[in-house]
């Protein structure tokens, strides 16, 4: 590895996976899946819907007589409703498989991203309404009641820190916030949310006006509870130990592919069992003792197969320069396959992947496996410079055998706020595009890259016409 | 989601909305701290038999006693009751009554003496009361009322009264146990 030549793996031992044979391609595999996306969110706000029944049920809106008894029903519906989003925030982003395979993580995640500030703003009325409701039948300042609250009423002080917890969670969350944050202190501040909704559960279940004493209420809320938790407990931690320990999931070796990519090859007992497709990613967690607690979102780079997993990781000066330089032997535990940037999402024939830098991966391994005949397949790889560019060699070897198109955009930013390199033409990118893959409206368009760029790509893409349930896209941020 | 489901799952929500909200404001639960006591009175002599309507009275006879002992320890409060109590149930032939155990919850204590006539629970006084701030006394009072209302301790929870009310519940059924 003294010369940039000697980069990577060497083309004739390149072994390449059996692709896949058959594809289901058409309309009716988008309605499929819009059908049961549908189904997952109607099932979300049944439950929304029950605890807002359970509450009129009980007679909640009848008794609002007066000022106070308006703010009790407030506090009790907004805690109701609160608490139940909650727990759906909390399982969108437990990262579980059926939810990435019916729903899909990327709609999860956006998900959850959207529920965080309705919670917060939910349980924050419920503390001021519960809270102004009290003082006002006692009589006394708000000060005193909320004294009175945390010192005398049962379970209510740690329900009162689980509320300030809350609150610093959302506000770290927030985008100022969190660009001033290491992915480090965002995640531990984010295991307080955990702590922050275990604080709040009893006085939940002891002083609940609609939970405590209501024997079918208390049984709807404890499975609630327990349902989000054992998806969480069982496959953020339990499954992934599991796995590690009896498949002895270890680091096999680590080669560098460009002067700032590295691939890892993992490998261990029955590696094959993974069930992961091509363009998912996992989890990886090193469990050395400096990286054991954080885990690192990577997209295998090369088609599932029964030697090995591969990621290739960018160095991005973080966690992932020490990744560079990790020991073969390494135990590590791998959380997932994840992801919905595969085979699953395709409808058309054509197909057209797209890149651009440490989005590579992905898209090797799609270019891999996908079942496809020459000419099907379009490879678009947008990089700074060739001799520099991680898995091209690999791709082009892939290109060569299975007879696909390979455009490799070299060299500097084109002008006009482009997401190409500059050619001297002028062109618009759509007509660049065009010119690469003229079926490209009639093609599904996977791409992998950084946030800005892959909007651009997006745009343009639109502009050629191609309809967006056809654009499949992956972000490698955390 | 599709406008098709979106639409179908919008009146589906309101449908089980409208339905719940109907059947809680017909239903008997729901009860607050606070809620105006004439309402209660009023709906006892609905619910007893025409022979107890003598005794219909016998939700008055709970505000004096309630008060005496939230004003007085447990052990005066008995003797000063006893007087009341039992005019009240002179004209009825068959009445019974009945001590339950003294209940210990968070805020105190409570004991309740239990009075049934031709089936139906007339009178429920309490011998040892919660605390001594009025707040305690109308709560008393009120759930007094839903119990002869109820005739049992079927009726809803108090909201804001939680344990209060599951504490006179618990202390309720011990002494129609002992009947």
């Amino acid at each position: 590895m003294n010369t940039q030549q000697s980069y990577g793996t060497s083309l004739s031992d390149l072994k390449l996976v059996q692709p896949t044979q058959r594809v289901r391609v058409g309309d009716r595999k988008i309605l499929r899946l819009k059908r049961a996306q549908d189904i997952i969110e109607a099932i979300a706000w049944a439950t929304v819907v029950a605890v807002t029944a359970m509450f009129l049920i009980d007679g909640g809106l009848k008794e609002v007589v007066d000022v106070p008894t308006g703010l009790n029903a407030v506090s009790r519906l907004t805690a109701l409703v609160g608490t139940d989003l909650l727990l759906i925030h909390m399982l969108l982003i437990a990262r579980v498989p059926w939810i990435d395979k019916f729903y899909g993580h990327d709609k999860a995640t956006a998900a959850h991203k959207k529920l965080g500030k309705p919670v917060l703003y939910m349980v924050v009325a419920h503390f001021l309404a519960s809270l102004i409701s009290f003082a006002l039948t006692q009589g006394k300042d708000v000060l005193a009641t909320l004294w009175w609250l945390i010192t005398d009423v049962e379970d209510m002080l740690p329900a009162t820190i689980a509320l300030a917890l809350m609150i610093l969670v959302v506000v770290t969350s927030l985008n100022f916030a969190r660009r001033k944050m290491s992915y480090e202190a965002w995640f531990i501040v984010h295991l307080l949310s955990y702590a922050s909704v275990l604080l709040a559960v009893p006085h939940i279940f002891t002083t609940g006006s609609d939970i405590a004493g209501k024997p079918f209420a208390t049984i709807f809320w404890a499975s609630l509870y327990l349902f989000v938790a054992f998806n969480i407990v069982w496959y953020r931690a339990a499954s992934p130990m599991l796995r590690g320990r009896l498949q002895n999931l270890r680091i096999h070796h680590v080669v560098a592919e460009s002067s700032d990519t590295t691939s890892i090859y993992v490998t261990g007992k029955n590696i094959a069992n993974f069930g992961a497709q091509s363009g998912q990613f996992y989890l990886l967690r090193v469990l050395t003792r400096g990286q054991w607690y954080r885990s690192h979102p990577f997209s295998i780079s090369a088609a599932p197969n029964s030697q090995f997993v591969r990621f290739t990781v960018g160095n991005r000066g973080d966690d992932t320069a020490e990744l560079q330089t990790i020991k073969p032997g390494t135990r590590v535990m791998l959380e997932g396959p994840y992801g919905v940037f595969t085979e699953d999402r395709r409808s058309k024939e054509k197909v057209v992947l797209i890149a651009s830098g440490i989005g590579i991966p992905p898209v090797r391994a799609l270019a891999e496996s996908m079942a496809a005949r020459p000419g099907d397949l379009t490879i678009i790889y947008r990089v700074r410079n060739e001799d520099d560019a991680s898995l091209l060699a690999e791709v082009r070897e892939i290109a060569r055998r299975r007879g696909f198109t390979l455009h490799v955009l070299s060299g500097s930013r084109g002008a006009n706020n482009s997401w190409m390199n500059a050619d001297g033409s002028n062109q618009p990118d759509q007509a660049r595009l065009i010119l690469m893959a003229p079926w490209i409206s009639d093609s599904d368009v996977f791409l992998c890259g950084p946030e800005a760029w892959t909007s651009l790509v997006h745009k343009t893409l639109t502009r050629t016409g191609t309809p967006e349930d056809q654009i499949h896209s992956e972000e490698y941020a955390w | 989601m599709r406008t098709g489901a979106r639409a179908l799952i919008t009146v589906a929500t309101m449908g089980v909305l409208a339905a719940s909200y109907q059947f809680g404001t017909a239903a008997q639960t729901g009860l607050i701290l606070g809620m105006p006591t004439a309402a209660p009175v009023e709906t006892a002599p609905v619910s007893a038999p025409p022979e107890a309507a003598p005794s219909a009275n016998a939700p008055v006879s709970t505000a004096p006693s309630a008060s005496s002992s939230a004003s007085a320890p447990a052990a005066t409060s008995s003797p000063t009751k006893a007087p009341t109590a039992t005019p009240t149930k002179a004209p009825v032939a068959a009445a019974k009554t009945a001590t339950g155990a003294a209940i210990d919850y968070k805020y105190g204590t409570v004991q309740l003496k239990v009075t049934k006539a031709s089936g139906a629970i007339t009178d429920v006084s309490v011998l040892v009361g919660f605390g001594s701030e009025p707040k305690y006394t109308d709560l008393i009072n009120s759930l007094a009322q839903y119990a002869v209302a109820a005739n049992g301790s079927n009726f809803g929870n108090v909201s804001r009264a939680t344990l209060t009310t599951t504490a006179f519940k618990q202390a309720l059924d011990s002494a129609i146990a002992k009947l």
